[in-house]
C-alpha cells in the first residue's frame, strides 16, 4: 500500500505541481473525505420520483458528488496556500487572504475569553472584524496577539506568528487549566460565538 | 477473501488516478478525475468504507500484516 501511495504521490505532485510530500497530504486528505461522503449515498436506492419534493430536494442537497467537490476545492486550496502563504497574501491581501488560511487546518491563537484559542481560526472573514473588542486580558498578555492584529490590520502575513501565538497559548493554559476553568471557558467561547453569529445575522 | 479484494480495488482505483491524471491538470478537472476514478468500480468505496471497521477486526494479525505488505 505505501509503495502504491508513494508513487501515486510522486506522479500527483508532478501533475498538480506539488512536492511528493504534499502530493502524500493531499491524497490522504481527499480519501478521507471521499470515505466520509460516501455515506451520505450509503442509503437504500429509491427513484427521486417516488418521494415528495422536500425530501428529494433534501437527498439532492446532501449528495456525496457535490460535497466532495466543494469539500475537496477546500483541501486543494488549502494545500496551495500552506506551501505559497507569502506569495498569496502578498497578491491579494486583506481580509479575504486572511480568510484562505484557515484552509491549510491550521487553528489560529487568538485566546478568547481565556480559552477558545481554536474557536476562532481566520477561517471566517466576517467574524474577523468582530475580533478586537472580544480579546480577553489573557489573550491580550500573550506577547504575540498584538503583533498579530497589527498585521491583520495591515494586510500582511501573518500565519507565523499565529502558531507561536497558538502554542504560547497553549503552555500557558496547560499550566493553569483545571476543569472549572475548562467548564467556563466553553461557555464563554459559545456565548462569544453567538454574539459573533447574531452580529453577522444583523449586518 | 475481502482484505485481498480490498487490495485489489486499491490498485485498481490508482491504475485509474495514473491514467486520468496528467501533467498541467488544473485542480478542478483533477477533482473530477479524482472522483472518476473512485467511483469507477461501485466495490472501492463500498469496502473501504468498511476496510478499518468491519473487515480488519475479522481477520487475525497474521493475515491483517500479511494484507497490508500486498501491494
Amino acid at each position: 500500500v505505501l509503495n502504491t501511495s508513494e508513487r501515486l504521490s510522486a506522479h500527483l505532485g508532478r501533475a498538480l505541481r506539488l512536492t511528493p510530500e504534499i502530493s502524500m497530504t493531499l491524497v490522504l486528505s481527499l480519501s478521507a473525505l471521499l470515505a466520509g461522503v460516501s455515506q451520505l449515498d450509503a442509503g437504500p436506492k429509491i427513484d427521486p420520483a417516488h418521494l415528495p419534493d422536500d425530501v428529494r430536494q433534501m437527498m439532492e442537497a446532501f449528495a456525496g458528488r457535490d460535497i466532495f467537490t466543494a469539500a475537496g476545492r477546500f483541501i486543494l486550496a488549502g494545500i496551495r496556500q500552506g506551501g505559497r502563504p507569502q506569495e498569496s497574501l502578498g497578491r491579494s491581501g486583506g481580509w479575504p487572504s486572511c480568510r484562505w488560511i484557515a484552509f491549510g487546518g491550521l487553528p489560529s491563537g487568538f485566546d478568547l475569553a481565556g480559552f477558545g484559542a481554536v474557536i476562532l481560526g481566520a477561517n471566517d472573514e466576517s467574524k474577523l472584524h468582530h475580533v478586537d473588542g472580544h480579546l480577553s486580558d489573557v489573550a491580550m498578555s500573550n506577547p504575540f496577539t498584538a503583533t498579530i492584529l497589527e498585521h491583520i490590520e495591515q494586510a500582511t502575513p501573518w500565519l507565523a506568528l499565529c502558531r507561536r501565538q497558538y502554542m504560547w497559548w497553549f503552555a500557558d493554559f496547560e499550566a493553569r487549566a483545571d476543569s472549572d476553568t475548562l467548564r467556563s471557558g466553553l461557555r464563554a467561547a459559545d456565548q462569544l460565538w453567538r454574539e459573533f453569529d447574531d452580529a453577522d445575522n444583523s449586518r | 477473501v475481502l482484505l485481498a479484494l480490498t487490495a485489489q480495488k486499491f490498485e485498481d482505483w490508482a491504475d485509474s488516478l495514473f491514467e486520468l491524471v496528467h501533467d498541467g491538470i488544473d485542480d478542478e478537472a483533477f477533482l473530477e478525475a479524482y472522483q472518476e476514478a473512485s467511483l469507477r468500480d461501485p466495490l472501492m468505496l463500498k469496502l473501504s468504507a468498511r476496510l478499518g471497521g468491519v473487515i480488519e477486526h475479522n481477520v487475525s494479525i497474521e493475515r491483517l500484516i500479511e494484507s497490508k505488505r500486498m501491494c
